[in-house]
């Protein structure tokens, strides 16, 4: 994986936009747009921001090693839960559907009962238990914990952050 | 404010939201269907946590859709 792909990626991972990045760390949406592309490199001075917004270390944005899929975090290191997003990825006959929810968000609509109600076009999100993935990220597991493939080519890949 | 940002081959408009409109949008929808008092409590404690959050992280992207023809619609904190 290159350093581009890797800053795509924990982007997206974080929720946020090439714009809103670009703003933060005082550069043009070109100029992240490049380094994503593998174009250009950051400054060096700006990887620790990068890092923090992120959610990840310097050490980890240099590593050219894929980002682990599932990790199991040491309790002293854990993010606060409530900060922390499920990112729920579906494909479907070349539609591309992304939702980042705040962990928060995820636990209220569980008390709520209202995760029975979502759906994506023909795929049924209310079929994935999100109590055990909720008890999974409780108990330090982040990474992609589901990945499915439906019989009419679609996918689901729910993923925490 | 939640803002829905529409891209499409023709153009792009940005339709900003403000917290007390989704918030009357969701109660009328819980009325229309019916619902008690707990409902009108639970879109209460959303809003709350989508402006707490919304604090904390300007600009979060909620919602990304990219539709085979084209059209990029997100919606945002």
């Amino acid at each position: 994986m290159t350093i581009g792909q890797k800053l795509a990626d924990m982007r997206r991972r974080a929720g946020l936009t090439q714009d809103y990045v670009s703003e933060h760390l005082g550069v043009t949406p070109q100029a992240v747009s490049k380094w994503e592309n593998d174009v250009s490199c950051p400054d060096i001075t700006l990887l620790p921001e990068i890092a923090k917004i992120y959610h990840t270390t310097v050490d980890e944005l240099l590593s050219s090693e894929a980002t682990k899929e599932v990790a199991v975090i040491d309790e002293k290191v854990r993010k606060d839960p409530s900060e922390m997003v499920l990112h729920i990825h579906v494909e479907e006959h070349g539609d591309k559907v992304k939702i980042n929810l705040p962990l928060a968000l995820v636990v209220l609509m569980l008390e709520n009962d209202s995760m029975g109600s979502f759906s994506i076009g023909n795929i049924d999100l209310k079929k994935i238990d999100f109590k055990s993935i909720l008890s999974m990220v409780h108990s330090g597991v982040i990474g992609k914990l589901v990945e499915i493939e439906s019989a009419n080519g679609g996918t689901v890949i729910i993923e925490v952050e | 404010m939640i803002k829905i940002h529409i891209k499409e081959p023709e153009g792009e408009k940005t339709i900003p939201i403000p917290y007390f409109a989704v918030k009357s949008f969701l109660l009328k929808a819980n009325e229309a269907s019916g619902s008690s008092g707990e409902h009108k409590k639970s879109v209460n404690e959303l809003i709350k946590v989508l402006r707490t959050y919304a604090k904390k992280n300007p600009r979060f992207v909620l919602i990304d859709i990219h539709d085979k023809e084209g059209t990029n619609v997100t919606i945002s904190l």
